[in-house]
């Protein structure tokens, strides 16, 4: 028996009626608020120069004088960098969750299924390009040049996988798989030839970024990132219903009342959005939208309505979980933060794997 | 529903109690699988479509809840049944599949509550614990649906149609039920309850219209009867009218006498004489 039924089966509150697992949503949607900010005091005094927080929050007040190193390291890298990892963590997890609902299948991530490649076609295209053939991009659209190239590519990848990966209804996890590493391959393929032509300053940013990593936080990318997370989040909340409804089938989701290509299409815009965006300020974090939901769905269960804005709190919470332990584990170098979530990912990933693969058999 | 009663372009005024199917042709890749069926099904009756394997009743049944693309008129309650009306049609009836897989580890309560959820707390509608009692699964709340066998996740489904459609009546006119192959996994218990309980929303006022295999329920319960054969409708009646030996003989291309029982030393059961 594997956790997720007994999870089912404990009844965490007496007074709650049998299967109805609101108030546990509800009781660990605060615990997890608790754990962030945890993670945010960890991620603002980890590193290299030591730092009190508290003393910092006495100087914010005004009643205690803070060397102007430690201010500078606070406000221009310590500070971006936790808030980029909070809109990172928290997008990546409830894009993962949202391509999960819609695709009814939990193994679909945007990392796995070749979004995140479509959208690092994108920012390398802005990358390389940018100042050439898209300068009069560059030109209007200024620090949301990149995103929006990203978005763009992992928009332009997640409608090829949808019209790829199902058939009457239903989507095939071996042809989802199969078709995210072919978009994989070819957008990468893409991204070679841009390598190929870019120069050496150009290179230098590709390959930093490829890794993937919050070392490069400014004010500027969190700017730029957290229009398109924000609107992401909140069109994902607003669909929690319908995307419920989608448990049961499109057909079933349908005679429910949902219109249900209307609910695909915001649902695909709302991943690429968010994919997007975490791509462009970050590279290629992966694993966060699978492991996120995975780990709150056997807690709380599928419902949406919980299960997003819990996303959004464990996945900001990991990610900087997971960039401190970046800054420390190698200090006083560190590691790109994308290594760390594909070491712990990865045999999650396999894991889930292993444990479908009962349901796997003949697809 | 007032403004329902004269649709322009209706041949005949629409009754907002209702189902209209008229001239309905399917045609998937280039098979026609139905072909100019005619069907009318009244709230406060059991219809029943029959007929053997292949012979497009599913399809009908799709193509009348809006799940296919047709030729020729459906309408229910006088509405059009189409895509832009979901919202609105999903109030007035509900549907419950053949099989119904369940994406993630749902309990039985979360997939009841779905249903739930159409209507909100409006009056006439079940609470899930009556539902499932309405169903036979009181104490189930609490399961896991992927773990229930198929018959029992049958009724989840039917339990949670039921918290979807409410009250038979509503204030906007009578309500519907579209079932495929309701009983078709069921023990003959279970056959029986949810039979009853179709019937007795029938009863209630409301309109049930379900596909069939077994012909014995079908003339327990059905007051109405649509016959179909390679995409064409071969009858249409009550009971008595459709369930004769010709033509259910016909049908299913076997010799099937209607109201005979086999010789003393054979043992049968005919849930007609099944007791409370």
């Amino acid at each position: 028996m594997s956790v997720a039924d007994v999870s089912l089966r404990v009844r965490w509150s007496r007074t709650g009626v049998e299967g109805d697992r609101r108030n546990r949503a509800l009781l660990v949607l605060l615990l997890l608020c608790g754990f962030l900010l945890v993670c945010i005091w960890l991620s603002m005094t980890s590193g290299a120069v030591d730092i009190r927080l508290w003393e910092y929050l006495q100087a914010v007040a005004g009643q205690h004088e803070l060397s102007a190193r430690d201010q500078l390291v606070i406000e221009v890298i310590r500070l971006p960098r936790m808030v980029l990892g909070v809109i990172v963590g928290g997008g990546l997890a409830i894009a993962g969750a949202v391509m999960q609902g819609l695709f009814r299948n939990p193994l679909a991530d945007p990392g796995v299924v070749g979004v995140s490649a479509g959208a690092s076609l994108g920012a390398a295209a802005m990358i390389v390009l940018g100042s050439s053939v898209l300068a009069p991009v560059t030109l209007h659209l200024g620090i949301y040049a990149l995103p929006v190239a990203a978005f763009v590519g992992s928009l332009a990848t997640t409608f090829c996988l949808y019209s790829l990966g199902r058939t009457e209804g239903q989507t095939s996890v071996a042809t989802l798989l199969l078709a995210g590493i072919a978009l994989s391959a070819l957008a990468l393929a893409m991204v070679g030839v841009l390598i190929f032509l870019a120069d050496d300053q150009q290179l230098r940013d590709l390959n930093f970024w490829q890794l993937g990593s919050l070392a490069g936080a400014t004010w500027g990318k969190v700017a730029a990132a957290l229009p398109f997370v924000g609107v992401a989040s909140l069109g994902a909340l607003l669909m929690a219903p319908g995307l419920n409804s989608l448990f049961l089938g499109e057909a079933a989701a349908g005679h429910m009342g949902i219109h249900v290509e209307r609910l695909k299409t915001l649902s695909i815009i709302c991943v690429a959005l968010a994919t997007g965006a975490c791509v462009a300020v970050s590279g290629g974090i992966g694993f966060v939208g699978i492991v996120v939901p995975h780990l709150l769905r056997l807690v709380i269960g599928p419902d949406h309505r919980y299960l997003l804005p819990g996303c959004v709190l464990l996945g900001a919470s990991l990610l900087l979980l997971a960039d401190a332990i970046a800054r420390v584990i190698v200090a006083p170098a560190e590691l790109p933060i994308g290594i760390v979530t594909a070491l712990v990912g990865a045999p999650f990933f396999l894991w889930i794997l292993l444990r479908r693969k009962g349901l796997m058999a003949g697809v | 529903m007032a403004s329902s009663t004269n649709i322009p372009g209706g041949p005949h005024p629409i009754s907002a109690s209702r189902l209209d199917v008229e001239g309905v042709c399917v045609v998937i890749g280039r098979k026609e699988i139905l072909r100019q069926v005619g069907f009318k099904a009244e709230a406060g009756r059991f219809s029943a479509i029959i007929g053997p394997n292949g012979s497009g009743k599913s399809t009908l049944l799709k193509a009348i809840i809006g799940e296919l693309g047709y030729h020729g008129s459906i309408r229910l309650a006088g509405r059009l049944v189409s895509e832009e009306n979901r919202r609105e049609l999903s109030l007035c009836r509900a549907v419950l599949p053949q099989h119904t897989s369940v994406a993630f580890p749902l309990t039985v309560h979360e997939v009841v509550s779905l249903g739930r959820r159409v209507r909100g707390n409006e009056g006439g509608s079940y609470s899930v614990e009556d539902a499932l009692a309405a169903v036979d699964l009181n104490g189930f709340s609490g399961r896991s649906y992927q773990q229930l066998s198929g018959g029992e996740q049958q009724r989840v489904q039917l339990a949670r149609v039921l918290c979807q459609v409410g009250a038979p009546v509503g204030p906007e006119g009578p309500r519907w039920l579209f079932l495929d192959e309701p009983v078709s996994s069921l023990d003959i218990k279970h056959q029986l309850w949810v039979m009853r309980f179709a019937r007795s929303f029938a009863e209630g006022g409301g309109g049930v219209v379900a596909v069939m295999h077994d012909l014995n329920l079908t003339a327990m319960f059905a007051d109405h009867v649509l016959a179909l054969k390679q995409g064409e409708a071969r009858a249409e009646g009550s009971v008595q009218q459709v369930i004769t030996s010709d033509l259910v003989s016909s049908l299913y291309e076997c010799v099937l006498p209607v109201g005979e029982t086999p010789g003393r030393e054979m043992p049968f059961v005919l849930p007609q004489v099944a007791g409370h």
